[in-house]
């Protein structure tokens, strides 16, 4: 378990990290999104020992990784973002290395390598040097190097980058199956990713942890909000009606021509059916609706988008603080936004088909 | 521990550097002897370990400059720092590597005098004294080195800074005894001084209060002195300067001395400069 409270990095002037307090729970996935320069790797490097904080303290199983810094690294593996391998060794001699200074006894080291190497898919390349081998195969080396001594907390900073397609899917499936026995904590920008292995996530952005539950919480907490909709009918009418339902906040008519209209509705709960009824009752045809579910994507542009920190840095700072707590009591998901979540859409969606384009193309992979 | 020992030597002997150090020492001092002993019939080695400490100060930035400076540039430190090893042990492991390389031509030119003793008189305490000066000189550079590949993640850097040390060291004696022993020359010099340790320390904490104050204090302390005893500082700046210098510890070996003072300096400046490279590595930490 891990135990991250206020942590604040300060590099000079700087503040990289803007206190972050959370929990890490035993025998989970969890991941750890955010943009570029959010202080992720800063955080993790904290986490580890790399690196000192400024304010705050890291308990790993209870022991803080400065004051008992010896049986807090027990408990850990760590990957940073660059794979600390030694290029003039071969892969089995840097685990072996890695596993002597983790105090694995001689008798396990050997079958222990061996199914570490078998596990991260190295075994064929175990005898050649690390300065040798492609990006992707020294990427394996490092989640490796993690992995061996077996600890408790496995924590992966960007595990997946420079990875082709395939080599994606199998270290996700690698971690999936780390998941098993140990706690995953691995960061990441590629949202997919996330979705498809965590159980948990913590979205962090401008050093501030800005949401933390389950992925299928933070999008169903969005699903249903936003509805849109294609009438056949005139534009008043339909709009008039709309508008006596109750939980309706905003409409918004789209288009509107040949006595077709299209309508954005923001609303505070489902009110699909609501709206069936309002409609049939003037005799406006409704053909087409559909409820606005939120992806991963959109929860994480929504929250990292500077705009919308800014607006939380200008209210008290303490709410948000409470908030991050709240999230820790209960699990409960407290939406920092309610509405407007498609009206800063434009410039994210190149980022969104970017996005999708990844996914089609691992899906080809497939 | 251990295992960060073994992997270092495992580097020094899995590339060229262990092997490039190990034959240049014996290289050169194979050299001196085929000149100053066979060819001159002369068995006074000591002479000859005069010069080899020279090739010394030349080689060992060979062993020393990747020995910290490397993990930094490769980002090999960061998963030193997540192993369950504390910084001093992996330091002092690093430097127990080194000095086991320096001791294969060590041991191997501690054969020389009893070969040569059947050829001539070899006076073995004089000589195996002085061998282990050299020895110590040659551990107290390696500590040095280290300390200095601590302080930057540039192996050439790391190189030609501590050659650039090595250098003075060496040559801080010849300096020293050329120096101007008036009292208002040695303040200016140690004004200087003070200056470059305060840009020191401001390197180190980055803080302009703490190097300010730090330069402060001590200028006023010497100036005080100044005004109340000049005489203080007669020569004192030279004083300085031949006290740094590692090199004339060992000169009084050669002659047949065996100067416990010196050993200790020897083991104090290893050991200020293990503990010195033990707290660069830390302090990356916290920048």
């Amino acid at each position: 378990m891990i135990e991250v409270q206020n942590l604040v990095k300060k590099y000079g002037q700087k503040t990289a990290v803007k206190g972050i307090s959370f929990k890490v729970d035993s025998g989970k996935i969890y991941g750890f999104l955010g943009p570029n320069g959010a202080g992720k790797s800063t955080t993790m490097n904290i986490m580890t020992g790399c690196l000192s904080s400024t304010e705050g303290k890291v308990l790993i199983n209870g022991h803080d990784i400065f004051e008992e810094p010896k049986k807090a690294k027990k408990c850990i593996g760590y990957l940073p973002e660059i794979p600390p391998v030694y290029t003039d060794m071969t892969p089995y001699e840097y685990l072996s290395f890695v596993g002597k200074a983790r105090g694995v006894k001689k008798s396990e080291l050997v079958k222990q390598l061996k199914d570490i190497m078998e596990l991260t898919g190295i075994t064929g390349v175990a005898n050649r040097l690390i300065g040798n081998l492609s990006k992707g195969y020294r990427q394996r080396v490092g989640i490796a190097q993690a992995i061996v001594g077996y600890p408790e907390i496995i924590i992966l900073d960007e595990p997946m980058v420079g990875l082709d397609p395939k080599q994606i899917i199998e270290i996700r499936e690698l971690i999936r199956s780390l998941g098993e026995n140990h706690t995953v904590f691995f960061s990441s920008h590629i949202l997919s990713e996330v979705n498809a292995i965590c159980d948990y996530v913590m979205i962090i952005a401008d050093g501030k942890l800005v949401a933390s539950d389950t992925p299928e919480n933070l999008s169903r907490r969005l699903k249903g909000n936003s509805i849109e909709l294609t009438v056949k009918g005139n534009e008043k009418a339909v709009v008039a009606a709309l508008n006596k339902i109750k939980g309706v906040e905003a409409i918004e008519v789209i288009s509107s021509d040949n006595g077709q209209v299209v309508l954005k509705i923001h609303a505070e709960n489902d009110i699909r059916s609501e709206i069936f009824f309002a409609l049939s009752e003037i005799k406006a045809s409704i053909l087409g609706m559909t409820a606005s579910s939120f992806s991963l994507e959109d929860i994480f542009l929504k929250l990292t988008d500077k705009d919308s920190l800014e607006e939380d840095d200008s209210d008290d700072e303490d709410d948000a603080d409470e908030e991050d707590e709240d999230d820790d009591d209960d699990g409960e998901y407290t939406p920092m936004f309610t509405s407007d979540i498609e009206e800063n859409g434009g410039n994210d969606e190149e980022d969104n088909d970017d996005e999708e384009d990844k996914k089609e193309k691992k899906g080809d992979e497939e | 521990m251990l295992a960060v020992y073994q992997k270092e030597l495992k580097s020094y002997f899995g590339n060229v550097f262990g092997y490039l150090y190990i034959s240049i020492l014996l290289l050169f001092m194979g050299i001196f002897v085929t000149v100053n002993q066979v060819n001159s019939l002369n068995s006074d080695l000591t002479e000859t370990f005069g010069t080899f400490g020279f090739v010394l100060i030349l080689a060992t930035p060979l062993l020393t400059m990747r020995i910290i400076a490397e993990e930094r540039q490769k980002k090999t430190d960061q998963l030193l720092y997540s192993l369950p090893i504390s910084v001093s042990s992996i330091v002092i492991a690093k430097y127990l590597a080194m000095l086991t390389v320096f001791t294969v031509p060590m041991a191997v030119i501690s054969i020389y005098p009893y070969i040569l003793s059947h050829f001539g008189f070899i006076d073995a305490p004089v000589t195996y004294g002085a061998l282990l000066a050299l020895y110590l000189l040659g551990a107290s550079l390696l500590a040095i080195g280290m300390f200095v590949s601590a302080l930057t993640e540039n192996q050439i850097v790391s190189a030609i800074l501590s050659f650039l040390v090595m250098l003075i060291i060496y040559f801080s004696d010849a300096i020293a005894s050329n120096l101007p022993t008036e009292p208002k020359v040695s303040f200016i010099a140690i004004t200087a001084l003070v200056l470059i340790l305060g840009l020191i320390v401001q390197v180190m904490v980055k803080n302009y209060i703490v190097s300010l104050s730090v330069m402060a204090v001590f200028e006023v302390v010497l100036a005080v002195l100044f005004k109340k005893n000049p005489a203080l500082f007669e020569g004192l700046f030279a004083k300085i300067v031949s006290w740094l210098s590692v090199s004339s510890r060992w000169v009084v070996f050669r002659y047949g001395v065996f100067d416990l003072t010196s050993v200790v300096y020897f083991l104090s400046v290893i050991f200020l400069f293990v503990f010195l490279s033990v707290q660069a590595v830390e302090k990356r930490r916290w920048s």
